[in-house]
C-alpha cells in the first residue's frame, strides 16, 4: 500500500476536567476508507476536530504525506468535513451551497454565475444526480442533502474526507447511492475517515476499522481480518446481548386481552399514511418498521394529535376516541416520545432536575405553587437511579448530557406521567451501543409494568431484537405483521423497500 | 416520498415537474405586488387629486424617502443576517449634528466635516457589532441602548440643533440634477452599488449564507464575526450618509431627526421581502417597500387624511402583507395536498 496521506502519531488532548485522546495513533492511506468506531464521548469528534484544525493539540504530531504539519498550518491541510449534523443553506439553490462563499469570481470580486453553474452540474453528473444547480435545497430529501454536503467536499480537491455519520437519516436505499459515491471517490485517491453507529455498514464500505474507547485506541484492523463481536467488545468492553435475538415466549399470551389501542383504516390528512389497521397490546412493545419517509413518524404523531386523520377511526380501551391535540392524547394516557430529542423533547439550556419535574410541576408544587427544590432534587435523583443515568448530578444541564443520558432522561419526562401507550419515535439514533441496550431494556421493563410501548424504527434489526411483534410499513401502507422469532431479517427488509411493493 | 434521487418534488433538468402558474409565481414575489400596488396608486390617485402626478409632487416623494432608503439598505443587509440596528435614527441625528458642529464650531472644511460625521457613526455601528458578535449582548438590547445612549449624546452635544449651515455645505443637497435634487441622485448611486454587490458580490453573498445558518457558516469557514461585524459598520455609515444629506438639504441640523425612523425603516424592509428569521431580502425589493410606505403617506396627505392616521395605516399594511404570505403559503401547501392525494 502507498504511504499514508496522514498519519497522526502519539495525539494527546486535554479538555478542562478530562483527558479526551491519550497517545492515540491513527493513519489514513490515499484511496481507503478507514472506519473510525466508538461510543459516544470515546474521542471520535475530538480527533476530526484536530484534523480539521478545530483543536490545537497537546502532545503528538500530525504528518501530511511524510511531512510534519505546526499546529497553525493545520488548517490549511485539504481537509473537508461532512458534519452529522447539517450544514446546509435551506434558503439557497443547490449551486450556492455547493460553493458556500467561494465561488470563481470576476473583477471586484463578482460572482461568475456561470462557471459556477457550469462545475455544479459537472459535479453533479459525477453522481449522476439529476437535478438542476439553481434547485432551491427545500426540495430536496435528506439524502440528496448529505449528498450536496459530500459533492461540496469534494470541489474543494480535499485530500481527505472525514464523514461524520452520513447515513444517520438515510434509508437503505440512499445509503446504498451514497456507497457507490464513496467508491467512485476511493478511485481518485481520496482517502475516507468513515465514523458510524451502524456497524454493519462498516463491513460493507471499509477496508480498515480503528476502534477507541475512552480517547485510547483499542486496536486497528483490516476489516476482513475481524468481526462485528469483536468490535463491539472492543467498543463497549464488555458483552452486549443486543445483537442476540431474545425469544419471546409470551407473545401469544399477551394478545388474549382485549387490546388497549387499534387504529381501523386510518388515512392521514396529507396521505402520509393510508388505511392503516393495527391492534396494540398491554405489555407489548409493538415495532413499526419502515423506511425514513414511510409513514411511521406521521403515524405516531397522529396517534397523539399532531397530525390530523381525515378517515378511520381510533378504538383506545374498547372506546372510539377521536384525539386532535396532544392534551387530549396525554390526557387519555397516550405518550409520544419524539425522535428528535435535541428539537422538540428536552429543555436542553435547563437542568436535567428540571427535565425530568416539567411534566409533574403541579404535582410537586406546594402552597401558592412555590416548587420545592428538595421534591424536585428528590424525583430527580430517584429518576437518575431508575433509569441509570450518568451525570454530574441534578443540576448539570441536559445540554451536556451525552446522546444516550438524554435519550434516558426524555424517557424518563414522559414516564412521570405513567402512560398506558408510550409511543417511542426511533429512540437510538446517534446513541452508542452500550446506550442502546440501556434504552431498550429500559423499555422493556417498561413494557412489563403494563404499558403498552410502540416502537417507530428504522433499524429493522434492534426491533427485531427487541419488539414482540413487527409492523412494516411501505410508502405509508402497513405491509406486513412478524413475529420475531419466527421472521427473517431479509423478509422484513422485502416489505418495506420498494421491491415488494412493485411486484405486487 | 424522499427516497430516491430526483424524485417527483425535485426540479429535473429540461424543465420544471412542478408547474405553477404563472399568476401565482407573480404574486408570491414580494416585489411584483409592490409594483403591482405602487402603479396600482399612480394610475389611481390622479383621478382624486390631480397634482399627485406632477413632477414636483414626485420629486418630493423621492426625496422624503431618500433618508428611509439609505437606512434601510443597511437594515435589508443585517436582516438578511437575522440581525436589526435599531440605533438608525439616533445616528442618523449624531451625523448630521456632528457635521454641523465640526463646521460651525470646531472650524473644519465641508469634506473634513462630512468624513468626521460618517467616521462617527462607523465608529457607533463597529461599537454595535461587537457588543453583538464579541460580548455577545442581544442584538436588540444592544441597539436599543444604542439609541438612547446615541440620542442623549446628541442633545448634549446640540441641545435643539444647529441651524444655518454654510452655504457650501447646503449647496450638496440643494442643488439639482435633471430636476431631481441631488441627495435623491446620491441614494440611486448608493442603492445601485449596494445592490449590485448584494446579487453578485462574494463578501456580501456570505451575507445570505450566515442568516441561513450561522453555524453552518461557521464550520464551512466564512467568517462570521468579521462580516458581522462589518456589515452593522455599514448600517452606521449609511445612516450617518442619511444623516449628513438631511442636514444639507435642510440647511440645519437638528436633535429630533429620525426619531422612530428605525420602525418605519424596519417595516419598509420587511415588507420588502426581509424575513426576521434572516436569510432572504435584496436591495431592490427594501427600495420598492421604502417607496410604497411614503408613497402610502403622500397618498394620505394628497387625500386631506389627518397624519395621526399615518402610523395606524403603516401598521396595517406591515400585518396585511405578512398576514397575506402566510395564506398564500397554507393556500399552496393545501394545493400540493390535493396533488399528493390525487396520485
Amino acid at each position: 500500500m502507498s504511504d499514508p496521506v496522514i498519519r497522526m502519531r502519539g495525539i494527546t488532548k486535554a479538555f478542562p476536567g478530562v483527558i479526551a485522546l491519550k497517545n492515540v495513533d491513527f493513519d489514513l492511506h490515499p484511496g481507503e476508507i478507514h472506519a473510525l468506531i466508538g461510543k459516544n464521548g470515546a474521542g471520535k469528534s475530538t480527533l476530526i476536530s484536530l484534523l480539521s484544525g478545530v483543536y490545537g493539540i497537546d502532545r503528538g504530531e500530525i504528518l501530511f504525506q511524510g511531512t510534519s504539519i505546526d499546529s497553525h498550518h493545520i488548517q490549511d491541510l485539504p481537509v473537508a468535513t461532512v458534519y452529522q449534523e447539517s450544514t446546509l443553506f435551506s434558503n439557497l439553490t443547490v449551486a450556492d451551497n455547493i460553493f458556500c462563499g467561494d465561488e470563481p469570481t470576476t473583477v471586484l470580486s463578482v460572482v461568475n454565475d456561470k462557471e459556477k453553474l457550469k462545475a455544479t452540474e459537472k459535479l453533479l453528473d459525477l453522481f449522476q444526480f439529476n437535478i438542476l444547480p439553481t434547485t432551491p435545497m427545500v426540495r430536496l430529501s435528506p439524502a440528496e442533502q448529505k449528498v450536496i454536503e459530500i459533492l461540496r467536499a469534494i470541489r474543494k480537491n480535499c485530500k481527505i474526507l472525514i464523514l461524520d455519520e452520513p447515513t444517520a437519516t438515510l434509508t437503505r436505499r440512499e445509503t446504498e447511492k451514497l456507497f457507490g459515491l464513496l467508491k467512485k471517490l476511493k478511485q481518485t485517491n481520496v482517502g475516507i475517515i468513515y465514523i458510524s453507529h451502524r456497524l454493519e455498514e462498516i463491513f460493507q464500505i471499509a477496508n480498515r476499522v480503528t476502534v477507541l474507547r475512552d480517547g485510547e485506541v483499542q486496536g486497528c484492523a483490516a476489516i476482513n481480518e475481524t468481526t462485528l463481536d469483536r468490535l463491539i467488545t472492543m467498543m463497549v468492553g464488555r458483552q452486549t446481548d443486543l445483537l442476540k435475538i431474545v425469544k419471546k415466549e409470551s407473545v401469544e399470551n399477551k394478545r388474549k386481552d382485549k387490546p388497549i389501542l387499534a387504529g381501523k383504516s386510518l388515512t392521514h390528512h396529507f396521505g402520509k399514511f393510508r388505511e392503516a389497521s393495527f391492534e396494540l397490546y398491554r405489555k407489548e412493545i409493538l415495532g413499526v418498521v419502515g423506511l425514513v419517509g414511510a409513514g411511521k413518524t406521521e403515524l405516531a404523531r397522529a396517534l397523539f394529535g399532531l397530525e390530523r386523520i381525515d378517515e378511520g377511526t381510533i378504538i383506545f380501551e374498547g372506546e372510539p376516541i377521536r384525539i386532535t391535540s396532544p392534551k387530549q392524547a396525554i390526557d387519555a394516557g397516550i405518550m409520544y416520545v419524539t425522535e428528535s430529542r435535541k428539537v422538540d423533547g428536552l429543555f436542553l439550556d435547563m437542568s436535567l432536575k428540571a427535565n425530568i419535574c416539567a411534566p409533574r410541576l403541579d404535582q410537586i408544587s406546594g402552597f401558592l405553587g412555590t416548587v420545592s427544590a428538595k421534591n424536585m432534587s428528590s424525583l430527580s435523583n430517584s429518576a437518575i437511579e431508575k433509569f441509570d443515568i450518568v451525570t454530574t448530578g441534578v443540576d448539570q444541564p441536559a445540554n451536556t448530557l451525552s446522546g444516550g443520558n438524554q435519550q434516558k432522561v426524555l424517557l424518563g419526562i414522559w414516564l412521570q406521567l405513567k402512560p398506558k401507550v408510550l409511543i417511542v419515535d426511533e429512540p437510538t439514533v446517534g446513541i452508542d451501543v452500550a446506550a442502546k441496550a440501556d434504552v431498550f431494556n429500559l423499555l422493556r421493563s417498561i413494557a412489563e409494568g403494563g404499558t403498552a410501548v410502540l416502537l417507530i424504527s428504522s433499524e429493522i434489526k434492534e426491533v427485531m431484537n427487541n419488539a414482540d411483534r413487527i409492523l412494516s410499513m411501505y410508502n405509508g401502507r402497513l405491509t406486513g405483521s412478524f413475529i420475531p422469532a419466527a421472521t427473517k431479517e431479509t423478509e422484513i427488509l422485502e416489505h418495506i423497500s420498494a421491491s415488494v411493493m412493485e411486484v405486487s | 416520498m424522499s427516497e430516491g434521487i430526483a424524485t417527483d418534488e425535485t426540479e429535473v433538468r429540461g424543465g420544471s415537474v412542478r408547474k405553477e402558474s404563472v399568476l401565482i409565481r407573480l404574486i408570491s414575489r414580494r416585489e411584483a405586488i409592490l409594483i403591482i400596488l405602487i402603479v396600482l396608486i399612480v394610475v389611481i390617485m390622479p383621478f382624486l387629486n390631480p397634482y399627485f402626478l406632477s413632477f414636483g409632487n414626485l420629486g418630493v416623494l423621492l426625496l422624503g424617502s431618500m433618508h428611509y432608503a439609505l437606512m434601510a439598505a443597511g437594515i435589508c443587509l443585517l436582516l438578511i443576517m437575522a440581525e436589526i440596528d435599531l440605533s438608525i435614527g439616533s445616528n442618523m441625528a449624531m451625523a448630521g449634528i456632528i457635521v454641523a458642529l465640526a463646521m460651525k464650531d470646531w472650524g473644519f472644511n465641508v469634506p473634513m466635516a462630512i468624513g468626521m460625521a460618517l467616521a462617527t457613526t462607523v465608529l457607533i455601528g463597529f461599537v454595535n457589532g461587537l457588543l453583538v458578535v464579541k460580548v455577545g449582548i442581544n442584538f436588540l438590547i444592544t441597539t436599543l441602548a444604542m439609541l438612547g445612549i446615541v440620542r442623549g449624546l446628541v442633545v448634549i452635544l446640540a441641545e435643539g440643533g444647529v441651524a444655518f449651515l454654510p452655504a457650501g455645505f447646503n449647496a450638496i443637497g440643494q442643488s439639482k440634477f435633471l430636476g431631481l435634487q441631488a441627495p435623491v441622485w446620491y441614494m440611486f448611486i448608493v442603492l445601485i452599488i449596494l445592490g449590485f454587490l448584494l446579487a453578485k458580490n462574494k463578501f456580501f453573498r456570505k451575507m445570505y449564507y450566515i442568516g441561513g445558518n450561522l453555524k453552518a457558516a461557521k464550520l464551512i469557514g466564512i467568517q462570521t464575526d468579521k462580516i458581522r461585524i462589518i456589515t452593522y459598520m455599514i448600517s452606521g455609515f449609511l445612516a450617518g450618509l442619511a444623516g449628513v444629506m438631511n442636514a444639507s438639504r435642510f440647511g440645519s441640523a437638528s436633535s429630533t431627526t429620525g426619531t422612530g425612523a428605525e420602525l418605519t425603516v424596519i417595516s419598509a424592509a420587511v415588507l420588502g421581502g426581509c424575513s426576521l428569521s434572516g436569510g432572504q431580502g435584496n436591495i431592490f425589493g427594501v427600495f420598492l417597500g421604502v417607496i410604497f410606505i411614503t408613497l402610502l403617506s403622500n397618498v394620505l396627505v394628497m387625500l386631506n387624511v389627518s397624519t395621526y392616521w399615518h402610523q395606524p395605516v403603516n401598521g396595517f399594511v406591515l400585518i396585511g402583507a405578512l398576514s397575506f404570505d402566510i395564506l398564500m403559503n397554507k393556500w399552496k401547501a393545501e394545493k400540493e395536498r390535493k396533488q399528493i392525494l390525487a396520485r
